[in-house]
Parts: structure tokens; C-alpha cells; sequence
């Protein structure tokens, strides 16, 4: 079972900076950051994950500094464990991403992923001097195009103990399912529940078996936002403390209207989401994957707005799978996980830094070694060690 | 004197680290790296500035590919990982590798020089998108960060068109300080008009009358020696006496050791008064935030 820490030097609730325990003002702290990840380290967690949109956008500041130049000075703070940060695929140039991350790969000793993905928005056309993102399709294409010539530019090199950078993506549509069966090694995702991980992992292994590529080829890892206690009463406190600093900002209801692409005004905040009312997934023109997982929502449950609305706000608008528990609680639950085929491993999402990272090395890692699911220890030396992927083989000229 | 060393055909981490520190230690000035190799500026100057605590850190760009925002975050990252150590030279001319990775015809002469001139005034507008005190971090409030002293760039230039605030606080340095190599006639208008540091690579008079004719405001002019060559004491003087402040030098690690051991002695009193930051270092002021135009978008 892997484990990777999707870091926010802040945390991932969004009331986690107003805690007691939060140092808000280290979010730009480079030796902060190196604590947490030495921590995943001192655990032989698989990797570390930074998320990364190249635009300021609510809520400000998840990740304020550039991903890789962040992930280059980890690098020399750490030794073992993988470093893995995002690239936009639509608004970065392929050879300048190829020569930032062959770089960042040789200088961390082949510890090195990236996230490929393709935004969404307008607001960060704007940085880029055009005033529309562009098309969903459109954005796909330009992807593969991206990933192509990151793949041939590596394998012209070479010289990294890993061969070259592991790819992973995160897209939930079916083009970014597609993509991802074509070029992905691991797949980050949002599955709430084990019969979606199942489904969403059986799916995606598919299309890489029909794109050609061996079985084992793809590694999937679930989001999941754990509150971990020595009781279960201590961790459901804890979700319920941060709740209660979370700042009202926007409407929650108007909030949700503009995630599920409606205007929610004119229904009943207690009556139900009008399905019939929500865009397909076809026709709506933001973030798919987050926008899959609300609409899932809404075709199994059945909420009313007011219910989903609070959903989304206290999980940042992501829906991801949320446990609260002792150590031994969410073992189980990760385990079941595994077992049903839902995950190969796990993207963790911690509430609250530095307590809640503490809190899953000391009292879930242990749990998860007495079972046998996790390492003990490094026994390899590089990402795509960790993760059991094959050095891909070059791609023919 | 100032000294800034360029490390050549060193390739690992480790041996990088034990290069700066080395550079460091002995007093130079900064650190330089170039582009077109196995390993890239941006992500090995980052990685140096949390193993090094006072030499300056300076990246070379090239303004031919990549969009202006991505290079911004690049070095306000730098800056702020360094604790304001930055410095960015934006080069003439790029190596051939540049093309090749890139997979594409390189911008005409003429477009080059527009967009270099382009992001010698828009990165900086970039780094100004927030207020030095936008981040209160307030608990008791509940304030993160102060909306109202962030600002949007709207930049409309030939070759960019930038709508929006950068997405990195501003570093301390306010913006990393800029170095241009001059080699050619547009690299010298740029110089003059935006230069902080200048680096001129030929043989000491032709440099003496290309920097005798410069103008500008640039503070500090180095003379890049060829690859592998150090200055010897009688070339320090000469180009002291020329109007230059120092030398950017290119050295493999066996070249560089005698550098610190042997050339360092002779080149006479070369203390640097040590600042915290790179701009303290070279006596530059710190630009203000733009919290003085009030109204922020």
C-alpha cells in the first residue's frame, strides 16, 4: 500500500491556519515545509504531492511558492522519499517543463513526479495572455501533445537513476481517464466511496491494457482527508474545532450554484438538488473532475442543496473521502480499501499541519506496518522504486 | 572586488552544495548557473539556496520560450527560498540546446529583443501584485490575507498580454535583482534602460568601450572571463581602472579551487561588505510595494 502526503503547508482545512497549533505565517517558510516532508520520510512514505494551479484564486495561498522550485530545495533536505509536484500542461512550455523537471530529477537522485494536468477557468487564460481557457477536448489533445514531447525530450537524456520522471495525472472525465491510461503511473482521484474507487480503478486499468501497457503499470490512490484520534470522540472533536473558525465568506449555497454550473436562487436551499437542472458532464465547462464527483453525489444521495452545500464548504469544495477515528478505525478502512481493489494506495489530504501529520505517522503508520501493508523501511532508492513501476521503455523515434 | 562563479561540469547535488559552500565561505559574491546542460537554473539555484545562507544566487533566463508568469513564480520562489538571495541575468544569445529542447524555430532577432525588454518591465509589475504586509494572518480576526492590497497586472505589450495578480506573496528582495548580458546592440539598449548589473564578455578594451558607451543605471558592471580562465592580479586592476566592479567567471571545480586558493590572495582587498540579502550586498535599495497607487484591483 502507498502513501502519499498531498502537502499544504497550511493544511488542508481551510479554518486549519486560525487552530492554535497552526503556523500561518510559514506557509512561504521553506524549513517548515522540510519538517513536514522529513516527517513523511521518517514514516517511508512513498512520496510527497503539491498540487498547483498558476493563478491566485480562492482560497488564497493553499500553495503560495511555484512547485518544483519548492520540491529542488526539499530535495536537498531529504534523501528517500519522492517528490511530486503539478505542471500545466496548457500554459507551460513542453521543453521548458522537460529541461525544469530532467533537472529536478538528476539533482533529488530519480526521486522525481509530475502531475500533468490541464486547469480549468478563465482566470487562468488571463495570466497567459488569452481571455477564454480553452475547450475541454481541446485541452486533451494539447495534454498528450505536451506529454509526447516531455517522453521523447527524456528519452533522449536519460542519465537520471530512474530513467525519467514518473507521470501522474488526476483527471476524472473520460478523456482524462483516457489520458491517463495512455501516459499515467499513478493516478490521483476523489472516489467517495469503495464501490466508486472500484469501479473508477477497474476502469482505468482497462484503458491502459488497451492502450498496450502491462499489467501493474498504474498505481490509483484515492484522496482521503483523515482526523485521527486516540478515541474517536478526540478525532470527531477535532473535525467539529475546525469547523467552528471556519470563516463564512461567500454563501455556501451561491458557492455550490457555481461549482454544479446553476443558479441555485430560485429552489428551495431545503428541498433537493434539482438533478434535471444540473448540467451533464458534456456540457459543463469547468473543473470535470470535482464537477463528476458533486454530480455522483447528486444522482446516488439525492441531498438537499443546504446538505450539499455544507458538504462541499467543509471539505474546500472537493468532496474528497473523510474518516475520523482512532488509529486502528482508519487502518481498517484503508485496508478494506486495498483489499476491494479500490486503491493501489492513498493521497492524503491532513487537515490540520503540524498535529494531524503527527498524528497518522504515529498512530495509523504503525497499524498499517503490523499488518504488513506498509514498509518499514526504504528498500529502494528512487519514486519509481517505491512505487514498483518499470523504467518505461524509450519511445521509438 | 565583486566575484561571481559559475560552476561548470558539476552535475550532482552533492558536488554542487560543496561548490557554494566553498563559494561561499570563501566571500564571493554569487553564485551563477547557466542554461543549455543536463541541469537547469531555476531548479538548481533552488536547491542551493536552503544549502547556502549569504551568497547571491543568479539564474540566467532566457526571455525566447517560456510565458513571463511561469518565470516570475520561478524567481519570487527563488527569493523567497533563498531569503532574498535572488538574481536573474537575462542573456543575449542562447545556447543551441535551447532550440533543440524546445523543438521549435527560436524568435527572429527582433522579437527576441522585444520580448526580453518585455520581461524586464513585466516580471517586475508581477512581483508587485501583492503589498509587503498583505499576508496579517490574523487568528483572532480571522483575516488570512488582506484582499484589498493585492492588485491585478494588466500588461499589453507587443509580446504578452498579462490579466492578473501573480499567485506568490512578495519576497523580500521586493524583486530579484536584474543582471544582462551585453553582447549585441539590442542587449545593450536593454542594458541601459533596465540593468542592475551588466556582464560583458570579450577581451578587456573591447569591453572598456562597449561599457564606456552604455549608460544606464546599472550599478554594477562585471567582465566575464572564457571558460576555465581566472583573472590574474594585473587584469583586476586594468578593469578596475575601466569602470568594471568585478568578474564572472566559469570555472570547473579543480579551476575554482585555485581560484580561492591561489588568485583569491593576490587580487588585493576584495571585502564585501556582507548584507543580508543580495541587493544589501551590492548596496541596491529595495523597491517599495505599490501600496502607494491606493487603489488596488
Amino acid at each position: 500500500m502507498h502513501l502519499n502526503l498531498n502537502l499544504r503547508a497550511r493544511g488542508f482545512h481551510r479554518a486549519a491556519w486560525r487552530h492554535p497549533d497552526a503556523r500561518p505565517e510559514a506557509i512561504t517558510d521553506v524549513g517548515f515545509v522540510t519538517e513536514l516532508v522529513r516527517e513523511c520520510e521518517a514514516a517511508a512514505f512513498d512520496a510527497v504531492f503539491l498540487a498547483d494551479t498558476p493563478v491566485l484564486r480562492e482560497p488564497p495561498l493553499s500553495q503560495p511558492l511555484e512547485p518544483f522550485s519548492l520540491l529542488a530545495a526539499v530535495a536537498a533536505g531529504t534523501s528517500r522519499i519522492g517528490l511530486i509536484g503539478t505542471v500545466s500542461a496548457t500554459y507551460t512550455e513542453p521543453g521548458e517543463a522537460a529541461a525544469r523537471l530532467a533537472s529536478l530529477d538528476l539533482l533529488s537522485g530519480g526521486r522525481l513526479g509530475v502531475n500533468v494536468v490541464t486547469n480549468a477557468g478563465d482566470e487562468v487564460a488571463r495570466n497567459f495572455g488569452s481571455d477564454a481557457h480553452p475547450e475541454h477536448a481541446d485541452r486533451y489533445a494539447n495534454a498528450a501533445r505536451f506529454l509526447d514531447h516531455l517522453q521523447r525530450t527524456w528519452a533522449g537524456g536519460r542519465r537520471s537513476p530512474q530513467g525519467e520522471p514518473v507521470i501522474v495525472q488526476a483527471g476524472a472525465s473520460d478523456r482524462g481517464r483516457d489520458l491517463a491510461g495512455r501516459y499515467a503511473e499513478a493516478v490521483y482521484t476523489g472516489s467517495s466511496t469503495v464501490d466508486d474507487g472500484v469501479a473508477f480503478r477497474t476502469d482505468v486499468l482497462g484503458r491502459a491494457e488497451r492502450a498496450g501497457r502491462p499489467a501493474g503499470s498504474v498505481k490509483i490512490l484515492p484522496g482521503l482527508i483523515p482526523y485521527v484520534g486516540r478515541t474517536e470522540r478526540e478525532a470527531r472533536d477535532l473535525e467539529a474545532e475546525l469547523e467552528a473558525l471556519a470563516v463564512r465568506g461567500v454563501d455556501p449555497v451561491v458557492r455550490l450554484g457555481e461549482l454544479l454550473g446553476l443558479d441555485l436562487a430560485p429552489y428551495d436551499p431545503d428541498g433537493p438538488v434539482p438533478l434535471d437542472a444540473v448540467p451533464t458532464v458534456a456540457e459543463y465547462r469547468g473543473a470535470v473532475s470535482r464537477f463528476v464527483r458533486l454530480r455522483t453525489i447528486v444522482e446516488r444521495e439525492r441531498p438537499t442543496i443546504r446538505a450539499l452545500a455544507e458538504r462541499a464548504e467543509r471539505s474546500m469544495n472537493n468532496v474528497h473521502w473523510t474518516v475520523a477515528g482512532t488509529g486502528t478505525q482508519i487502518a481498517d478502512q484503508l485496508e478494506h480499501w486495498w483489499r476491494a481493489g479500490a486503491a493501489d494506495g492513498f493521497n492524503l489530504l491532513v487537515p490540520l499541519h503540524p498535529a494531524g501529520l503527527t498524528a497518522f505517522t504515529e498512530q495509523v503508520v504503525p497499524e498499517l506496518r503490523r499488518r504488513g501493508l506498509v514498509r518499514d523501511r526504504y528498500t529502494t532508492s528512487t519514486l519509481r522504486g517505491h512505487l514498483g513501476l518499470r523504467v518505461p521503455q524509450p519511445v521509438p523515434a | 572586488m565583486y566575484l561571481e562563479v559559475v560552476p561548470v561540469g558539476t552535475e550532482t547535488l552533492p558536488d554542487l552544495v560543496a561548490y557554494a559552500r566553498v563559494a561561499e565561505d570563501a566571500g564571493l559574491d554569487a553564485v551563477g548557473f547557466p542554461l543549455g546542460g543536463a541541469l537547469e537554473p531555476t531548479t538548481v539555484l533552488s536547491a542551493l539556496a536552503v544549502t547556502t545562507s549569504r551568497v547571491g544566487l543568479v539564474a540566467d533566463v532566457s526571455p525566447a520560450y517560456a510565458a513571463p508568469y511561469n518565470v516570475a513564480r520561478y524567481l519570487a520562489a527563488l527569493d523567497h527560498l533563498s531569503r532574498g538571495r535572488a538574481g536573474w541575468r537575462l542573456v543575449a544569445t542562447d545556447p543551441a540546446a535551447l532550440a533543440d529542447l524546445h523543438g521549435v524555430e527560436p524568435p527572429a532577432a527582433e522579437r527576441r529583443a522585444r520580448r526580453a525588454a518585455e520581461y524586464a518591465e513585466l516580471l517586475p509589475r508581477l512581483w508587485d501584485s501583492w503589498d509587503d504586509d498583505a499576508i496579517p494572518a490574523d487568528k483572532e480576526r480571522g483575516v488570512y490575507v488582506d484582499e484589498a492590497k493585492i492588485r491585478e497586472t494588466r500588461w499589453e505589450g507587443t509580446e504578452f498580454r498579462v490579466h492578473g495578480p501573480l499567485s506568490t506573496p512578495r519576497s523580500p528582495q521586493g524583486h530579484p535583482v536584474l543582471s544582462v548580458e551585453v553582447a549585441d546592440a539590442p542587449s545593450r539598449a536593454l542594458a541601459a534602460e533596465h540593468a542592475e548589473i551588466v556582464t560583458i564578455g570579450a577581451d578587456l578594451s573591447r569591453a572598456a568601450d562597449i561599457l564606456a558607451g552604455l549608460g544606464g543605471r546599472a550599478s554594477l558592471a562585471l567582465l566575464a572571463l572564457p571558460t576555465g580562465i581566472r583573472p590574474t592580479a594585473a587584469l583586476a586592476v586594468e578593469a578596475e581602472r575601466a569602470g568594471f566592479g568585478g568578474f564572472r567567471l566559469e570555472l570547473d571545480r579543480p579551476a575554482f579551487d585555485r581560484l580561492v586558493g591561489e588568485t583569491l590572495p593576490v587580487l588585493g582587498d576584495r571585502s564585501v561588505p556582507a548584507g543580508r540579502t543580495f541587493r544589501e550586498r551590492l548596496g541596491l535599495p529595495r523597491p517599495a510595494d505599490r501600496s502607494h497607487e491606493g487603489v488596488a484591483a
